[in-house]
């Protein structure tokens, strides 16, 4: 029962939990994903209040206030509004 | 002596374990969000010619990596092939952090909130857990194992 247990549900149960984390884990980051935008009436770099849901790729800019926002505080990742 | 040889396989275990939910966590993250994982490999320094191949290429070696380990008769080549792979992400972290200006993460899912750093250190520990695989199993073969658990 111990040898079954191991040689074959503990890598099946392995497989199961890696799958259902990379899922949970995905799905959380797209829901709380972080944008900076750079107002240039304000200061330095300013946060998305709230995050965004924008993803990395897409046809129209998203914009908060009016400006570009990005995935990045060095504004290397554009990110676009949900097609 | 028996008993020892029933600890060793049981650690091997849970080393496999660790690595099938490592590759298959970071195999699935990556195609999950594919676009991103792309966008980031194209701009990553030194691989970004390669991005559209390494996009596939990848996640594909993890997912048959963590196929092998599901077979005791492949457990050498699945640890042989970890120990490259991760020593292939292991030299290029060191190369970003050594040599490059931009440090883009590329990674799969909740591993790409680590920094730079602790990411060389995660990698370590696989590096490091892959020869102790080896060592187990060069120490106490497969088929040996095998007979002492059917």
């Amino acid at each position: 029962m111990k040898t079954k247990f191991f040689k074959s549900v503990l890598p099946a149960l392995a497989i199961l939990l890696a799958i259902s984390l990379s899922f949970a884990t995905t799905a959380n980051t797209a829901m709380n994903q972080v944008g900076y935008y750079d107002d240039p009436f304000i200061p330095g770099i300013q946060e998305v209040p709230g995050g965004v849901d924008c993803p990395t790729f897409g046809e129209i800019t998203c914009k908060y206030n009016g400006q570009d926002v990005y995935a990045d505080q060095a504004q290397t990742i554009q990110l676009w509004e949900k097609q | 002596m028996d008993r020892v040889k029933h600890r060793y396989q049981i650690l091997l275990k849970c080393i496999n374990c660790l690595f099938i939910i490592l590759f298959i966590y970071a195999a699935t993250s990556k195609l999950l969000t594919f676009e991103n994982f792309k966008i980031q490999l194209e701009k990553s320094p030194f691989i970004s010619n390669y991005a559209g191949w390494l996009a596939w290429c990848i996640p594909i070696s993890e997912y048959l990596i963590s196929g092998l380990f599901l077979f005791p008769k492949y457990i050498r080549p699945a640890y042989y092939g970890s120990l490259i792979l991760m020593s292939l992400f292991t030299s290029y972290i060191f190369f970003v952090l050594n040599f490059s200006a931009s440090k883009p993460c590329s990674c799969g899912g909740i591993i790409a909130k680590l920094g730079w750093k602790e990411h060389l250190v995660f990698n370590l520990i696989f590096i490091v857990l892959s020869f102790i695989g080896l060592w187990l199993i060069h120490k106490h073969p497969i088929d040996h194992l095998n007979k002492n658990t059917t």
